[in-house]
């Protein structure tokens, strides 16, 4: 499937760099899922010309409006981003490929870190947040995946080929059905509960899970989530600040040509306003690199 | 006979220069030097204080931290002196100080691991972090 501007992230930010983008004529893909927007969860009181209301609902009144105007919903997450000669090829976790002249990263900010005991620690002695950099450091061992989503499940995959074990660890499976499928076709163990603690002498040696169970391991990869803002970003040559966020300029562009930035991932203030204005700005930029328009 | 002591001995010859260039690193002092698991000892004891870069090819954020380890080994240059080692090419030096993710630097003052930053960030992050150790 080929687009002018594929914008990653279905929040506010990404539904409003869709509407401005595709209402300039170009062909516009949304990739990522609503409900795990952060604005699902809160109440809007603050934002410009509208009464109290629910942030579920807006996002379906400008989810509706950005398909009504033209633009391509695809609720799915997506797993890696390549560019190749100026464009760029994602892939989904259906392992849908699209290509784009533009891209637009609109990811908001997302929870990392597990936080249990012992993660800090060892990070780095065992416990991972990389699987595609650290696979090769756990040949024939022993390893956990933690994570429920797609992330997980493609991180789990890549490890088995190294790994002599590996445990995906997780409440819930929630993996696209493609991968659950690949996943059931390997010998990698679904463990449904979720670790309290990380424990070893220098180098990680085990995880404490909440059901009571002991799970020996020499690794842990810490997968949570759809893809996060910095392994988004550094596929396309950017390097987030100290504080995770993507630089942008006025027109909400990065460093690298072809790729723009808006809403949470540029840093605060984690309103629904600010995230709103700059989707619209990089909604407007991608359209107008695509259509090679001065500014 | 001869022929193959000679072509021996021309081989010696040339990994021991080789090996020399390696440690002087492109530019003389400065830049970011190659370092392996067979010069490794030899680098960590050639200044006071040595901050080795361990990555991998096919890693990410290594690729990203690679110019500006040479940015800040110019920057540093007479106070710390860098190198980089490839994890694919030597397993010896990250079984060693049991190192399971990349990019980390080790960081050596007099010869003795001091300190291991895990994880990558932008120059003035990765400044922050090294300025500490002056």
């Amino acid at each position: 499937m080929e687009y002018d501007v594929a914008i990653v992230g279905a929040g506010p930010a990404g539904l409003q760099a869709a509407i401005h983008a595709v209402r300039k004529k170009v062909r516009v893909c949304v990739l990522g899922r609503r409900q795990n927007s952060a604005l699902v969860k809160a109440e809007i009181e603050n934002y410009f010309g509208s009464p109290p209301r629910t942030g579920r609902e807006m996002l379906e009144i400008a989810a509706k409006a950005a398909a009504g105007f033209g633009a391509i919903l695809l609720e799915e997450d997506l797993l890696t981003i390549e560019m190749e000669e100026g464009e760029f090829k994602l892939t989904t976790e259906s392992l849908r490929e699209i290509k784009a002249k533009a891209i637009v990263l609109a990811p908001g900010v997302s929870r990392r870190k597990l936080n249990v005991e012992g993660e800090k620690e060892y990070h780095g002695l065992g416990v991972s947040y990389c699987a595609t950099c650290d696979c090769n450091f756990f040949k024939r061992k022993t390893v956990a995946v933690l994570g429920e989503a797609s992330m997980a499940a493609s991180a789990a995959l890549l490890l088995r080929e190294y790994a002599s074990k590996v445990y995906w660890v997780a409440k819930e499976f929630k993996a696209s059905p493609e991968l659950m499928e690949k996943v059931k076709g390997t010998d990698i163990e679904l463990v449904q509960a979720w670790p309290t603690r990380i424990y070893g002498d220098q180098v990680v040696r085990g995880m404490t899970l909440d059901d009571g169970r002991d799970l020996p391991l020499d690794g842990v990869f810490i997968e949570l989530g759809a893809k996060g803002v910095a392994d988004l970003a550094m596929e396309v040559n950017i390097f987030p600040d100290e504080n995770g966020f993507i630089a942008v300029d006025r027109s909400c562009a990065t460093g690298t040509p072809g790729v723009f930035a808006c809403g949470d991932v540029t840093g605060r203030p984690w309103q629904l306003a600010k995230a709103v204005g700059e989707g619209c700005v990089a909604g407007l930029s991608a359209a107008r690199y695509v259509r090679k328009e001065e500014e | 006979m001869v022929d193959d002591e000679l072509a021996e001995i021309r081989r010696r010859k040339l990994e021991a220069l080789m090996g020399q260039n390696e440690l002087k690193g492109v530019n003389g002092l400065s830049g970011v030097t190659e370092v392996k698991d067979s010069t490794f000892e030899e680098f960590i004891r050639s200044a006071p204080l040595v901050i080795i870069d361990c990555w991998a090819p096919w890693c990410g954020p290594c690729r990203m931290l690679a110019p500006i380890m040479e940015q800040l080994a110019e920057e540093y240059q007479g106070k710390i002196r860098f190198g980089k080692l490839n994890t694919d090419e030597n397993e010896r030096t990250p079984m060693r100080f049991n190192i399971t993710a990349i990019p980390t630097m080790l960081v050596f003052k007099n010869g003795m691991l001091l300190d291991r930053i895990v994880g990558a960030g932008n120059k003035d992050f990765m400044r922050q972090k090294f300025s500490k150790y002056l």
